[in-house]
């Protein structure tokens, strides 16, 4: 492996004292909508309501950018902004501070995040204003507030920011899946995403204890070897800062390593505390200091040097002169992610090799930190025994939809496993297993895409797929390509839902695509754009898809490290391609079907309006029927202009109101927020190919894994294979498109073929078990949820006869003895009371005679007792 | 030991005191308790100012004599009032009789 | 007569008091001649005139059987006491004394007096009781006090040339003892009030109060 031939350095901190503004502006907008919000709507101003939510995505934005540019101005190796805040707390050795930070990564997460929550947003206003749940303002107050969730969860410098982004995107879904509250239905889907990410999440902490864990074990078996215990050097003190977080920080065990840079600087990995960082601002210019191999690892004053033992060759005693200007790396646990990296990226702290040594209960500790942090992935990303929440969650709006289930929320798993690359690329076992799961889900997903009839609910298990396809990625080890992946779906699939929301307005709330068809005359921007989105979900060449998809099954191909249960299975990779391929020809026929449903043929909305909404019940989100005779009739053919939001409001409202003043159903293009939204998606859909170029083609890498690669530095090991077979293997995927592509063509164009409805007939069986999604939910309620109940019922019969048979029991033994301790109380204490208060009485009635209530009597006795003072005085000498 | 000194002002102050001490003892009359009350006051005043002026310095004493003048004015003022109350509930301003609360 | 017996008994008792008290010092070795030979200056003379004029008032004060007596009486030991003052240096406080205690409460006392007994009567009375416990008591204290104050040996220093205080007195008041003085102020509000509700005269509701008593 050329794997140790690279010595990574600590990661170089780059000050950005603005980073919190991003996610501020997303959060104050939620404050003022949810404080104003429905005083802005009362008092006839619902248009402050968008533009407060609006411009505070906009705010974040331009915040965003600007951050973009000036990390595209530092060199590659100090590509790392921060912004401490505050602390929050400290515990020990370790220190939790209210910190954002910015790596290639997060940056084009946060991206994302931003530019696309804009665009949604927008697409919200004309979506939702004439919404039937009356409440402009609350849906845009839970999406700010999933943005800043969101935000939170990417730009986290630790372990405990992450969380609570983490559960707070799960809690904003919640709120939004469930916005229709009134309708028990999408209640409960937002109840089942809500339960759901909560047992993802605690395999998500108990992935992070563990690792949180094997630290401290890592340190723990170094000092049992022999090496001096830890104790914090006065040197240690200076260099780390004198503040108070900085103090406690130094008790840690550090690793310093031999490095010529002034320490101020890369210094103190764990020193956003130090103030030297912030006294030099001036030296960051050099880019070459930081990039010394360090090959002799200082050992550290405090013990590491059991662990260094271990590496041939060190010269400790030469070392130990020079570590005092070295920079170093605080060893340990952690919960900052820049720290954690340092640790386990640098050889010379030893911590890798320590960290694969461990052992839980048999098992080595890595995998069952990569697996359990898989498993909270997979309950936000919704891999395959935890996607049950997604599909159901399409009973949200569909800007959500687009929002958290396309470009954001479910990419959080992705987003966590690539940011912890360097923890799964020690594990060839988490790997195996995310990259199978990965697949199962992809395939198994996509096979249910088939045959849905909901528009939405095909994006939805398009969505389920295409995440399969990122962890595909991380999990061979190709993270710049998930995380390319991640941005191209964020960009087509976001297209894809805005344009089913459009098609969905368009039709007056009708979701099924049996009662939509031909609408590429009536709605020919949303048709242009949702073309565009299939080509590129698909994976075409020259839109965004095919490059990412691509990438990625070519190096799952090409990868021979995975191991499922410790042992090597070097055939995982290539079944993964074979397995891919196949959901990749999925993909195109599931999106072309959907297509051509939607948009070829006749219309067939018209007729049979008080329809049944085939099988699905899920599939009624359509709204009650407005009662609104006064509609206006002329549906507009093509969006109105007018810029102003009241008069676009205005339009929204005359169009979605359009057809119902008469009989024709006739559908109609969405206003102008809705289809520059989707322009400008479509757009990116295909302009993001650029940043995937393959090398094959170009001769150099990607630039997206050129931006990439300073955050994801885990070296997985990859078969070398030639360009030639490459091209072979692209040739193959498009090949697969087009297959996929083909097969809809046939059977959907125009909806004239009987062949569906008679494959449909032949293989019931087969349609209805895949129709009803495998019945998983079925399942579920079989395996889990009726045994719970159950489970519950005896516990509850266990509570109402056992339980309470002792309490009460001990509630009648206490009864006697009361009833004994009363008893004596009336009798005996009573009677002891009573006779104290009648001699008090009498006492107060004898005694009152000497309250005369003349004044000389009071004063003689003054005096008296006074004397009687001064005489006690002498007696007492 | 003509010539006057502190103790001079201290007898003084005695014997007002002790003066005072007789007026309250032995008077019926309420006013009269109450001019008992103003002589024994006057007699620590008296002492307050003496003992200011010969040992310590300052003005102490004085602004401690000034506070017993404020309180003694409203020990007056409040005195009488309470006599002027019994007055009319008695008719008189016999401090025998207003012994009803012994009862 | 047993009043006559009384003040002949005050009499005597200060009278046992002056010479024990004198005895008292001679016996410690006090010097003797310089009392009986010593220098009576006119400043001196003045303060014996006062004292008296002090002792005189409180005694009729006490003694008096007619209460508007005891109230000049009152006057005459209150306009002794300020002039005494003024032989202490303490001319703000002589001033306060002529205008609170003279200026206020005696007045207050002589109203009261006029109000409580009908002018009509011939006999504004003074009654006093217990004459012979009072005797007792003076026998008791005076003695006491009168040995304590001059057999003491109190740390004098030399007191201060005659000078103005007011500007001191309130200085003193507005900063060390600016408390106690704002607590003064409240207690006199508290005063103030609480003479007016206690004195007023209750209102029936069906006659209107008419009657000044």
């Amino acid at each position: 492996m050329e794997h140790a031939s690279h010595a990574l350095g600590p990661v170089l901190v780059e000050h950005a004292s603005y980073l919190w503004l991003v996610p501020l502006f997303p959060l104050l907008g939620a404050l003022v909508n949810v404080l104003f919000g429905w005083r802005f709507e009362r008092s006839g101003k619902k248009s402050l309501v968008h533009v407060v939510a609006v411009g505070a995505m906009a705010l974040s934005f331009l915040t965003a950018a600007y951050a973009f540019v000036q990390m595209l101005h530092l060199p590659a190796e100090r590509r790392f902004l921060q912004n401490t805040l505050w602390n929050l707390f400290s515990a020990g050795r370790v220190t939790v501070d209210l910190a954002f930070a910015l790596d290639p990564l997060s940056m084009m997460m946060v991206l994302i995040i931003t530019f696309i929550g804009t665009l949604i947003h927008l697409f919200s206003v004309g979506y939702m204003w004439e919404d039937e749940a009356k409440a402009y303002w609350r849906f845009f107050a839970w999406l700010n507030l999933f943005v800043f969730s969101m935000l939170l969860l990417v730009m986290g410098d630790n372990f405990v920011l992450m969380f609570f982004g983490w559960e707070g995107v799960g809690l904003c879904s919640y709120g939004l899946i469930a916005f229709y509250y009134t309708d028990r239905e999408k209640a409960a889907a937002g109840m089942k995403a809500f339960v759901v990410n909560r047992f993802g999440d605690f395999g998500f902490l108990a992935g992070l204890f563990l690792l949180f864990w094997g630290l401290g074990g890592a340190w723990a078996a170094s000092c049992h070897t022999g090496g001096p215990s830890y104790q914090a050097t006065p040197g240690m003190h200076s260099l780390a800062g004198a503040s108070d977080a900085a103090a406690s920080l130094a008790l840690a065990p550090r690793v310093s390593l031999r490095e010529h840079a002034a320490p101020a600087k890369h210094g103190a990995p764990a020193g956003h505390a130090a103030p030297a960082e912030h006294a030099a601002p001036a030296e960051h210019a050099a880019p070459a200091e930081h990039a010394a191999p360090a090959e002799h690892a200082v050992p550290a004053e405090h013990g590491a040097a059991a662990e260094h033992g271990t590496a041939p060759g060190h010269a400790t005693a030469s070392a130990k002169g020079e570590h005092g200007v070295g920079a170093q790396v605080m060893v340990g646990p952690t919960l900052n992610f820049r720290e954690l990296r340092d640790q386990v990226v640098i050889e010379e702290t030893g911590i890798a090799e320590h960290l694969k040594d461990q052992r839980v209960w048999g098992v080595a500790l890595l995998a069952l930190v990569g697996i359990f942090l898989f498993v909270g992935a997979m309950g936000k990303s919704a891999q395959l025994p935890l996607y049950v929440w997604l599909p159901d969650a399409m009973a949200g709006p569909t800007p959500v939809s687009a929002l958290i289930h396309a470009a954001t929320m479910v990419t959080a798993g992705v987003y966590m496993v690539a940011r912890l690359n360097f923890i799964f690329a020690l594990s060839p076992s988490a790997m195996g297993w995310v990259a199978l799961i990965g697949t199962l889900t992809a395939v198994f997903a996509a096979s249910i895409g088939f045959f849905q009839y909901d528009i939405k609910k095909v994006l939805a298990y398009s969505t389920v797929s295409q995440l399969g396809f990122m962890f595909i990625g991380v999990g061979v080890g190709v993270y710049w390509a998930g995380a390319y992946h991640l941005l191209t779906h964020a960009f087509f699939k976001a297209c894809l839902f805005l344009g089913s929301g459009s098609v969905i307005l368009g039709c007056h709330h009708e979701q099924d695509m049996r009662k939509m068809g031909g609408l590429k005359k009536y709605m020919p921007i949303t048709r242009w754009t949702y073309l565009i989105a299939c080509w590129a979900i698909a994976g075409f060449p020259w839109a965004a898809g095919f490059y990412s998809k691509d990438e990625i099954l070519w190096k799952a191909f090409t990868s021979e490290h995975l191991a499922l249960f410790g042992t090597a299975t070097p055939w995982l990779g290539p079944a993964i391609y074979i397995a891919g391929l196949l959901a990749a020809t999925g993909t195109s026929f599931y999106m072309f079907r959907s297509y051509f449903m939607t948009f070829t043929g006749e219309y067939r909305g018209g007729q049979g309006h008080g329809h049944e909404h085939g099988e699905d019940p899920h599939a009624s989100v359509a709204a009650p029927h407005h009662a609104d005779p006064h509609g206006h009739h002329d549906a507009h053919p093509a969006p109105d202009p007018a810029p102003a939001h009241g008069a676009h409001g205005h339009d929204a409202h005359g169009q979605a109101h359009g057809g119902h003043g008469g009989h024709g159903h006739t559908p109609h293009e969405s206003p102008w927020t809705i289809t520059l939204v989707l322009v400008v998606l479509a757009a990116g859909a295909v302009l993001c190919s650029l940043l995937g170029l393959p090398a094959a083609w170009t001769g150099h890498e990607p630039l997206l894994e050129q931006w990439l690669s300073p955050a994801l530095t885990a070296e997985v090991p990859f078969v070398h294979k030639p360009h030639a077979l490459e091209f072979v293997f692209q040739a193959l995927g498009v090949g697969a498109g087009a297959i996929g592509f083909v097969f809809a063509w046939v059977l959907y164009k125009d909806n004239k073929s009987k062949v569906p409805a008679a494959l449909k007939e032949k293989f019931l069986g087969v349609w209805t078990v895949v129709y009803n999604k495998y019945y998983v939910d079925e399942l579920y309620d079989l395996v889990v949820i009726r045994p719970s109940l159950a489970w519950s019922r005896a516990l509850s019969w266990f509570d109402g006869h056992i339980i309470d048979w002792l309490v009460n029991f001990a509630g009648s033994v206490a009864r006697g003895f009361a009833g004994i301790d009363g008893w004596i109380d009336k009798h005996f204490v009573d009677g002891a009371v009573n006779a104290v208060a009648t001699l008090t009485i009498e006492g107060g009635r004898t005694l009152r005679r000497v309250q005369t209530g003349r004044i000389q009597t009071y004063l003689y006795g003054a005096l008296a007792g006074g004397l009687a003072v001064i005489l006690l005085n002498f007696l007492i000498p | 030991m003509l010539h006057v000194g502190l103790q001079h002002f201290l007898v003084v102050g005695a014997l007002l005191f002790s003066l005072g001490l007789l007026t309250v003892a032995t008077r019926r009359n309420a006013i009269g308790v109450l001019m008992g009350v103003e002589l024994i006051l006057n007699g620590a005043n008296v002492n307050f100012v003496a003992f200011n002026h010969y040992v310590t310095g300052g003005v102490s004493g004085q602004v401690f004599a000034l506070f017993v003048i404020v309180l003694a004015a409203a020990e007056a003022a409040v005195g009488l009032a309470i006599v002027l109350a019994i007055f009319q509930t008695f008719r008189s301003i016999d401090v025998r009789l207003a012994d009803t609360m012994r009862e | 007569m047993p009043r006559k017996i009384v003040i002949w008994v005050v009499l005597a008792a200060l009278v046992v008091t002056f010479v024990g008290v004198l005895g008292a010092r001679m016996a410690e070795g006090a010097v003797l001649p310089e009392i009986i030979l010593g220098p009576l200056g006119l400043t001196d003379a003045l303060f014996y005139l006062f004292a008296a004029m002090t002792f005189a008032g409180a005694a009729t004060v006490a003694l008096s059987k007619n209460i508007l007596h005891s109230a000049l009486g009152l006057l005459a030991a209150l306009m002794g006491t300020g002039s005494l003052y003024v032989f202490l240096s303490a001319d703000f406080l002589a001033v306060t004394q002529l205008l609170v205690y003279i200026g206020g409460v005696l007045v207050l006392i002589l109203f009261a007096v006029m109000l409580t007994n009908r002018i009509t009567e011939v006999k504004i009375s003074n009654a006093s009781l217990g004459l012979v416990g009072g005797g007792a008591l003076l026998v008791a204290t005076v003695p006491v006090l009168v040995f304590v104050a001059i057999a003491t040996p109190w740390a004098t220093i030399v007191p201060a040339e005659l000078a103005p205080t007011t500007r001191e007195i309130g200085n003193a008041f507005l900063t060390r003892w600016l408390l106690p003085f704002e607590l003064a102020s409240l207690v006199l509000l508290a005063t103030l009030i609480g003479a007016v509700v206690i004195a007023r005269k209750e209102l029936k509701q069906d006659e209107p109060d008419t009657s000044v008593s």
